[in-house]
């Protein structure tokens, strides 16, 4: 065979061989940056007569007039067709970071919304998920108004600065179902109020399966993502019932079961500073200390308490304490036996608080003074 | 006469017959031979002097002929010795008896003298006329410490520089003749002892093979000697600097000098030997092994970072880091062309700058600079005619390929990255890989002097990394490249290992 058709025989066998591994075609198609409009927000609501709501900020990325265009569909790719037809750039779903869900919608279920969102290849799996209390649509109008054409990105900024700083409950789709699949633990969603002035997170949404049941509101949800994490840092720990706030918090949390697993111990140890402090208490006087930290102590027990008291009379285990009962040859409870369980566990709770600095000057005595004035 | 009229006539004409080997009538040549072979030749001389008891003939070519040591060390001594002592008067390091026409000529045209005495002897006097370019700084590869000296347009030259750098018996050299026309001389360089017999027998014997008119350039050699001509890798490296060919033939590789080019040429040479540079010895080997990393992170971009700038803009918005896509779709809101036929556009345009450059006298180039950056960066923006990220990208592209110490491989890098571009264009990232397996391919096939070019990679000699990617101490660097193959493996004479 001559040299140059034995090259051309042997690109063929290459080709041949390339687009047999399926991992792509010949027929990719164009998106060329400027034709299309990517969307990175995604409001979903329910009307009155059970259909899906969607709602999105048009142009996205532009420095264009935007607007909030809303389809109503039965079908979310539906609406994304009509959403197509609404507008003269093709709207694409690759760069969509949020996906917003209404609490009405949150409450009916939400495993259809997000698998139409993971079949989607071009959509990612780490896109944020949010349940927004109130009207989304207003919000948007007006920050559209009020000249915030970057609303939506700048939203996006906001959970991807968060998830980083790690306070507050951000999940994204993947985190969700794999919650949601887990027996041994339930999913939970940051959960935000909005209405036309402003956009405030609340807390954190509880799911029973695919169900928002309830949510942990502030100030209880600092306690709630203590619980939830092995090791934490908070920038601080407001505990309003004592008129104190501590500061620079390290947290961490240890689960234990009894052996009879009748019984879970979490044990939570804080340290932090005092960075706020309005009571009475001379915070220098070591017996005072004491006895201040014992009280700090036994508020943030009590108020964690309260809050495994509210997710077991719902029935969820959002802190998957579940998990805590496996071990490399252990395997207690199946994910049902699990379910039945943990409503009627005993569970206890211990707090260890460590105040590493009182932030108190320690008294008007002078350390430069003679031995026997001190 | 009209042009179908010269072109029948043309037609009709025989073509000049190359310079065959004369025919050796037997004996020495006569004048008259000698006349007749050279004539029509304005500067081939012939001298008569009268000297005592006899006339003596000169025949040489002027041009060819230092005429000062002519006249002191030829005809004066011809002119004012004794009968007896005529010829041995004569002042040369180099004198011939010359018993063959064809011989004859050949000295003639090196720039020897013919003298003929009247009892027939004939000798050749070498008086070569040395007219050429002093020692100068290397500028293809000017290093900021280390030697400056580099090689020159005359071979003995290029050849003393390597022979004071490598004092002993074992630097041998095999001369050929190359060029129908031009008779090049080229020398084969190589250690005995060190290289491997194989390759000194590959390179003699593509040598020797050699079969063209005109040599006139270290580059037409190397046309001749490669394994692979549709290929855009160099298989040889071009170097003019003395002590880069003195380590060459060090580590077990042999090389060529080419007469009338400052260039010789080494082989094998692997990919890897394409991203070194004499500098990489004089810094710190930490410092060393950095900046050469750097030249191969350099060539990816150079290669890859355009293409990969149109398939992400054309296919693939997905992959594109938010903060940048907002950016992206603001420049290229306004430019009328996809972004194929804008990077192209601009990368051509960048090309016949940097060729428009090369060939302009130095002080016309630097106004070509000054306008071809307005024109590139500021203009063409201020236009519509490219984004501004584009102009970024494709200047950091330019950028990085002056990173490759090799002039050959940075313009072929250049013909890689059109070639990335269309496939990025048409099949996006899946193109681009397409492109990057078929280049992993064609450079795993190719090979310099018969042996793989991307070893020590593949086929893998894990010694040999000690000076590929990295450069490591020149105290760990006690054994030559195992992929060469040499005969005396340790470059230590106190061998521990």
């Amino acid at each position: 065979m001559q040299p140059i058709i034995r090259q051309i025989s042997r690109a063929m066998i290459f080709l041949i061989l390339l687009m047999m591994c399926g991992c792509s075609s010949f027929n990719v198609k164009s998106n060329t940056v400027e034709e299309i409009s990517p969307i990175i927000l995604l409001y979903l609501d329910q009307n009155k007569n059970g259909q899906l709501l969607i709602s999105t900020i048009i142009p996205p990325l532009k420095k264009e007039q935007k607007s909030v265009i809303t389809v109503s569909s039965a079908l979310i790719k539906e609406g994304r067709y009509q959403m197509d037809h609404k507008y003269y750039r093709e709207i694409k779903s690759g760069q969509l970071r949020m996906v917003f869900v209404s609490d009405t919608l949150a409450r009916k279920g939400l495993k259809d919304v997000i698998s139409s969102q993971l079949l989607d290849p071009e959509i990612s799996d780490r896109v944020y998920l949010v349940v927004a209390e109130g009207n989304m649509i207003d919000y948007l109008n007006n920050q559209l108004q009020q000249k915030q054409a970057q609303v939506d990105f700048y939203l996006y900024k906001m959970f991807a600065h968060y998830e980083k700083q790690q306070e507050l409950t951000i999940t994204n789709l993947k985190q969700f179902m794999e919650r949601l699949y887990d027996p041994y633990s339930d999913p939970v969603t940051p959960l935000f109020a909005v209405n036309a002035e402003g956009f405030e997170y609340q807390g954190t949404a509880l799911f029973q399966d695919d169900r928002m049941v309830g949510a942990i509101r502030q100030p209880d949800d600092v306690y709630f993502q203590i619980l939830r994490h092995k090791n934490r840092h908070h920038k601080s720990m407001p505990i309003t019932a004592l008129d104190t706030t501590l500061g620079e918090v390290y947290a961490t949390r240890k689960i234990r079961f009894t052996d009879s697993y009748r019984e879970v111990q979490i044990d939570v140890h804080i340290g932090g500073r005092v960075e706020e402090y309005r009571d009475n208490r001379d915070l220098s006087d070591p017996t005072e200390a004491a006895s201040w930290v014992r009280t700090v102590e036994r508020r943030v027990e009590s108020d964690m308490e309260q809050i495994i008291q509210q997710i077991k009379s719902l029935s969820v285990d959002p802190l998957s304490i579940g998990e805590h009962t496996l071990g490399l040859m252990r395997r207690p409870f199946t994910g049902d036996q699990w379910r039945k369980h943990w409503p009627d566990m005993q569970v206890n709770v211990r707090v260890h608080v460590n105040v590493e600095q009182s932030g108190m000057l320690k008294s008007n005595r002078s350390i430069f003074a003679p031995k026997g004035r001190r | 006469m009209n042009w179908i009229t010269f072109w029948k006539m043309a037609r009709k004409l025989k073509p000049s017959s190359r310079p065959a080997p004369m025919a050796d009538a037997g004996g020495p040549p006569t004048p008259k031979q000698i006349q007749d072979l050279f004539r029509d030749i304005h500067d081939a001389q012939i001298h008569e002097l009268l000297a005592e008891k006899q006339t003596v003939k000169l025949f040489y070519i002027h041009s060819l002929v230092d005429e000062t040591q002519l006249q002191s060390d030829i005809v004066l001594p011809i002119l004012h010795g004794s009968a007896a002592q005529t010829g041995r008067n004569i002042i040369s390091d180099e004198i011939v008896q010359v018993d063959t026409l064809s011989k004859a000529e050949q000295l003639i045209l090196e720039g020897s003298v013919l003298v003929f005495f009247e009892n027939d002897h004939v000798y050749a006097v070498k008086k070569r006329n040395t007219l050429g370019r002093s020692i100068n700084t290397s500028e293809q590869e000017a290093i900021v410490y280390g030697p400056k000296d580099s090689l020159s347009e005359q071979l003995d030259n290029s050849l003393t520089l390597i022979r004071r750098r490598l004092p002993v018996p074992n630097l041998k050299s095999k001369k050929f003749i190359i060029g129908s026309f031009s008779k090049t001389s080229v020398i084969l360089l190589y250690m005995e002892g060190i290289v491997n017999p194989e390759l000194v027998r590959i390179a003699e014997s593509k040598t020797k093979e050699i079969d063209f008119d005109g040599i006139f350039d270290a580059a037409h050699v190397s046309a001749f000697l490669e394994d692979h001509i549709f290929s855009v890798f160099p298989q040889f490296q071009q170097t003019d600097r003395p002590d880069a060919l003195a380590s060459a033939l060090l580590s077990g590789k042999v090389v060529w000098l080419v007469d009338n080019t400052p260039f010789a040429i080494v082989a094998p040479i692997t990919f890897f030997d394409l991203f070194q540079s004499p500098e990489d010895y004089i810094h710190r080997w930490m410092v060393g092994s950095f900046l050469r990393g750097l030249r191969f992170v350099a060539f990816a971009i150079a290669l890859f970072l355009t293409p990969v700038y149109v398939a992400l803009s054309v296919h693939h918005y997905q992959m594109i880091p938010l903060a940048m896509l907002f950016v992206l779709m603001e420049s290229r809101s306004q430019i009328p062309f996809t972004p194929f036929w804008e990077a192209l556009f601009m990368l051509l345009t960048l090309e016949i700058l940097k060729e428009a450059s090369l060939r302009m006298p130095s002080k016309a180039s630097q106004t070509l600079g000054i306008v071809g950056g307005i024109v590139i960066g500021e203009a063409s923006v201020d236009a519509g005619i490219a984004s501004n990220v584009l102009i970024i990208i494709i200047a950091i592209s330019a950028v990085a390929s002056f990173l490759i110490p090799n002039y050959l491989m940075t313009n072929a890098s250049k013909l890689i990255q059109f070639a990335l571009l269309i496939l990025a264009a048409w099949l996006g990232m899946w193109g681009i890989g397409l492109g990057l397996i078929w280049l992993c391919i064609h450079l795993q096939g190719l090979t310099s002097l018969r042996q793989p070019y991307l070893a020590p990679l593949s086929p893998f000699f894990g010694r040999d990394w000690k000076d590929t990617v990295i450069r490591l101490p020149m105290t760990s660097m006690k054994t030559r490249p195992a992929h060469l193959k040499p005969l005396d493996r340790f470059r230590i004479l106190k061998r521990k290992i």
